[in-house]
């Protein structure tokens, strides 16, 4: 048996010498060590059925022979081929190049303000964007010839057909169709009437948030804005409010926000759900209030990625998708 | 608008900090966009929201000032009409309709000097971006900065007879004072002597009957004009004065008669002029107006309690006057000031008590109410569709629902059947997209240099002009695919595996013309239902839009997709090992992999466990397919011989449709 293995190992390592390539120093390696057809773990196999005295130092000796051939076909496979085993790793050579897939960072941001609110019990919809004059103005206030619709430059499809200046053309729909308690985001596209510029864009990104219940207060407007803020800045941040106009809400604010690096920005208008509104809404004014808020989705974006120019969230440039 | 501190100040003590006055201003909602030193004087410049008539002014300003820090409000000295009075008539001016002009003060002033004005007028209008004309003018203009009131003055030399006030006809003209010659658009309000149109209302006055230095008379006239017929004149016009800007709001109903007091005033001081008729004013004074104010409604809405002292100190110095009623605890009767003409319900006088107390003193308190039924995170089919999409490394663009004519005539799209704005401001952005995979197209051009392959994808609607939800123009929200450099497989594959994620089987495909896709290109069908189009866009739409191909896209219905979306359900694995097999066949060119796949999993049944195409390929111009089939069972593993058994049940049929068996 002794001299079985001898010649095993030495046929072994023969082949291995001659062996051109890492295919053929594979099919050695079965040849004599595969874990079912292999030589000498045939061989191996065989030591239980050889007499007990003359089984001393045959383990050793298969052992040995086993690690010989193992070094050996180490040795013959070429180098690089050995992954994992390399000596001299030079962590700073780049690893391999890998792309993913990207969502677009204004989804991004529309996804984490929809988290944030989830949070507080807030659902979401979406609506229409082509729009009726009643339901983007007439319905919240704002009567044909009012002045407020001056600050909203409006792409009319015809006199009753616009583009939805902002999403809260959709606190009446909503309101309509549900009834309080009410928690809700409309995040979605709205369009301006402007010449496209570094800080603005015919079409860009709202979300409005409104609440309607039996004890909704100012109080809680501006507790969650604040909420809001700290989560999404940084628990640094914090709000400041400022009395403001429109036309359906009252009272009315603008909220600051600040923000860790920049300071104080302007991003959010907000206030109480007008009485008005909410009667246009099928909802009793004297026995439920509520309030919304609106924020400019870009605005988000540009501030959370320090992006100074909003045409380029709209460029779909793929340096700057995979980038997010 | 613009205002120098120092004119503020003399109606109000003002704090020694500017920077806390703009700052406590801008928080109770008087805006203050900046403030800039010029000549020793600190320029103020305010953005005063379109429902606070009062603020555009001096005097109203200086009100807020004096409610904010409790000071005294010093009003500037007036005309007393009992020191001096005279019996003349005023030249008669009829109103054609009253709602035109609902109310007025005028007056004839003589010997007046014209000439020009002191300094002190003349500092005051430069600092307020105003320019001085001369001191009849400039006087005007004063007072209308310092109370709201716009006002014109006549020269009475130039005007003929009695005076009346109407809506244009059409086909009207006027020189105004800027020695422009306007058609007066229909339905704005003029006045007019017995010979000729002398004022182009609310805008600019006439130049026939301008004030100059032969002056000697002048008829004051200080009016209120319909808000509406001011606004559609100056947008028509494309006209705006610092006159008109006020005129646009809801003004003081009472403020004609101060203003023109006021006017008189100085006239007097600075042009040596003396009041020469009757004072004239119609609709003054205006009634009383009360609010019934429920106290209780503080708290419901700004959610704190603030004590009925504290409500009636704000609102007293805000000039509103407050009846406590002995019967009735719970209300105040509020007295609106004339110049309030923003407040007409009780929620509006919780703003005025809001903004001065400080919404920065309110604290901040989370909802605490039941939470309505939520749709949770999971619901979000359109994240859970890109979620998919970004998997397979797609990348997700946002792309402009607004495009040109051109764009959409290169891809051949007809323009009648899309939506377009009326009123474009460039022509970029005049029509409404009909389809996502414009805006996929323009993305592959950005990035189409650079790259030898792309693929990209966006959700978002697009519109027609067919009726839809609301009965508003259909405005469906698509998801749209496009690939530039690979073949048709990758676009196929993307579908497929979206489909397959979404557990959506039995998807089918029917030919369909789609203008910008080669023929023929399909219609992808689920269970009959229409899911949406699949096609490779065609060479000359490709030149049109100056594209680089192959570009191959498709575009689905997102709501559809989200109906024939279904749940996963676990598929429980094979106990026994599955039998692979590949087969290699070649197919005649009108038998569709569709065709195959149904017969071989018609034959093959409950057996089958998996079908893919492993290769597709030609020899010898016969289109030659290698696919990759396992089988097994579920009471034990196959043999071979059950293998062939289950082959058998589907070669004949394949055969019978001419396909061969390699």
């Amino acid at each position: 048996m002794k001299e079985e293995l001898k010649r095993l190992e030495n046929n072994a390592l023969i082949e291995l010498s001659k062996a051109k390539n890492k295919d053929e120093v594979d099919k050695i390696r079965v040849k004599y060590l595969g874990r079912k057809i292999g030589l000498i773990t045939l061989l191996s196999k065989k030591v239980s059925k050889i007499p007990i005295e003359e089984r001393s130092g045959i383990g050793t000796l298969l052992r040995n022979a086993r690690k010989k051939v193992e070094e050996e076909i180490g040795k013959s496979v070429p180098e690089q081929e050995q992954v994992g085993t390399k000596k001299n790793i030079d962590t700073t050579t780049p690893g391999r190049k890998f792309e993913s897939g990207n969502l677009h960072p204004i989804t991004l941001v529309i996804e984490e303000v929809k988290e944030i609110f989830h949070y507080l019990g807030f659902s979401w919809a979406e609506g229409p964007e082509v729009e009726s004059d009643l339901y983007n103005f007439q319905k919240l206030n704002i009567p044909r010839d009012h002045p407020a619709r001056d600050v909203q430059q409006t792409y009319y499809i015809s006199s009753d057909l616009l583009l939805r200046t902002h999403t809260s053309n959709m606190q009446v729909r909503y309101m309509l169709e549900n009834k309080p308690p009410i928690r809700v985001l409309f995040p979605g596209r709205v369009f301006r009437r402007e010449m496209p510029d570094a800080t603005h864009y015919p079409a860009f990104f709202q979300i409005e948030g409104l609440m309607v219940g039996r004890n909704v207060r100012m109080t809680s407007l501006l507790g969650t804005l604040d909420y809001f803020v700290k989560r999404f800045f940084g628990a640094n941040s914090k709000i400041r409010v400022y009395g403001h106009h429109f036309p359906y809400t009252e009272p009315s604010v603008e909220i600051e926000v600040y923000h860790p690096k920049k300071g104080w920005l302007e991003i959010l208008g907000a206030g109480m759900v007008h009485p008005n509104v909410l009667k246009e809404g099928g909802i009793d004014p004297e026995e439920f209030t509520g309030w919304a808020f609106g924020v400019g989705a870009d605005r988000l974006v540009m501030l959370k990625y320090d992006i100074e120019d909003i045409r380029i969230l709209f460029d779909n440039d793929l340096n700057f998708l995979r980038q997010f | 608008m613009k205002l120098p501190l120092s004119w503020i100040k003399e109606y109000v003590e003002v704090p020694s900090d500017p920077d806390k006055l703009a700052e406590d201003l801008q928080f109770s909602g008087t805006k203050v966009e900046s403030l800039e030193k010029e000549s020793g004087d600190l320029i103020l410049d305010f953005e005063i929201t379109p429902n606070r008539s009062d603020c555009y002014s001096v005097i109203g300003i200086a009100r807020e000032i004096s409610s904010l820090y409790k000071k005294v409000l010093n009003l500037p000295k007036v005309f007393s009409e009992e020191i001096q009075t005279s019996k003349e008539e005023p030249p008669k001016l009829t109103t054609e309709n009253e709602n035109l002009c609902p109310a007025y003060t005028l007056g004839l002033v003589d010997l007046i000097k014209v000439s020009k004005s002191p300094t002190w007028i003349i500092e005051k209008l430069e600092k307020s971006g105003l320019r001085a004309i001369n001191n009849i003018v400039d006087i005007t203009n004063y007072v209308m900065l310092e109370t709201g009131q716009p006002m014109h003055a006549f020269d009475v030399s130039k005007l003929k007879g009695s005076l009346k006030l109407r809506a244009s006809r059409d086909g009207e003209s006027i020189t105004t004072l800027d020695n422009t010659h306007r058609d007066i658009p229909k339905d704005s309000i003029i006045i007019e002597d017995e010979d000729k149109i002398i004022d182009l209302a609310g805008l600019m006055g006439g130049k026939s009957s301008e004030v100059d230095s032969t002056t000697t008379t002048i008829l004051l006239h200080v009016p209120i004009y319909d808000p509406v017929s001011i606004r559609k004149s100056s947008q028509i016009l494309g006209l705006r004065t610092e006159a008109s800007g006020r005129f646009e709001k809801k003004l003081d109903p009472a403020g004609h008669r101060f203003a023109f007091q006021r006017a008189v005033e100085l006239l007097r001081i600075v042009a040596g002029g003396k009041l020469a008729s009757k004072i004239m004013s119609l609709g003054y004074p205006p009634d009383p107006r009360f609010v019934s104010f429920p106290i209780s409604l503080v708290e419901r809405v700004l959610g704190i309690n603030i004590t009925k002292e504290k409500i009636t100190e704000i609102l007293e110095g805000l000039g509103f006057l407050i009846k406590r009623s002995s019967s009735d605890k719970k209300f105040f009767e509020v007295g609106v000031p004339t110049w309030r003409t923003d407040i007409s319900s009780p929620i509006d006088l919780v703003e005025e008590i809001g903004r001065i107390y400080g919404y920065n003193n309110l604290p901040k308190t989370l909802p605490s109410e039941a939470v309505p039924n939520l749709s949770l995170a999971a619901d979000n089919f359109e994240l859970q569709i890109k979620r998919i999409l970004v998997s397979l490394g797609l990348n997700e663009v946002i792309g402009s629902c607004l495009t040109s004519l051109k764009v959409i005539a290169d891809l051949g799209i007809e323009s009648s059947s899309c939506l377009r704005v009326k009123n474009r401001l460039i022509v970029d952005y005049e029509y409404l997209r009909p389809t996502l995979i414009l805006s996929l197209l323009s993305s592959i051009k950005k990035n189409q240099i650079s790259k030898s392959d792309l693929v990209f994808f966006e959700t978002g609607r697009v519109f027609n002009s067919n009726l839809g939800k609301y009965g508003l123009p259909d405005q469906p929200k698509k998801l749209a695919v496009a690939t530039y450099g690979l073949d048709f497989s990758y676009v196929r594959g993307y579908l497929q595996f979206l489909l397959g994620k979404l557990n959506i089987v039995g998807i089918t495909f029917d030919k369909e013309n789609v203008s910008f896709f080669d023929n023929p290109s399909v219609q992808i069908n689920v269970k009959s239902q229409k899911l949406g189009v699949l096609g490779k866009i065609n060479e000359k739409n490709l030149i049109n839009s100056s594209l680089v191909g192959p570009i191959f896209a498709f575009e689905i219905d997102i709501e559809t997709l989200k109906k024939l979306s279904n749940p996963i359900v676990y598929r429980s694995l094979p106990k026994y090992p599955v039998s692979k097999e590949n087969i290699s066949l070649f197919v005649p060119d009108n038998v569709t992999f569709e065709i195959i796949s149904s017969i071989i999993k018609k034959g093959a049944g409950d057996n089958l466990y998996k079908l893919e195409l492993l290769e597709e390929g030609e020899i010898n111009k016969k289109r030659s397919l290698l696919l990759a089939l396992e089988y097994f069972d579920k009471k034990g593993t196959l043999d071979h011989k059950e293998v062939a058994k289950i082959t058998s049940r589907f070669v004949q049929e394949l055969e019978n449709v001419g396909v061969q068996i390699r």
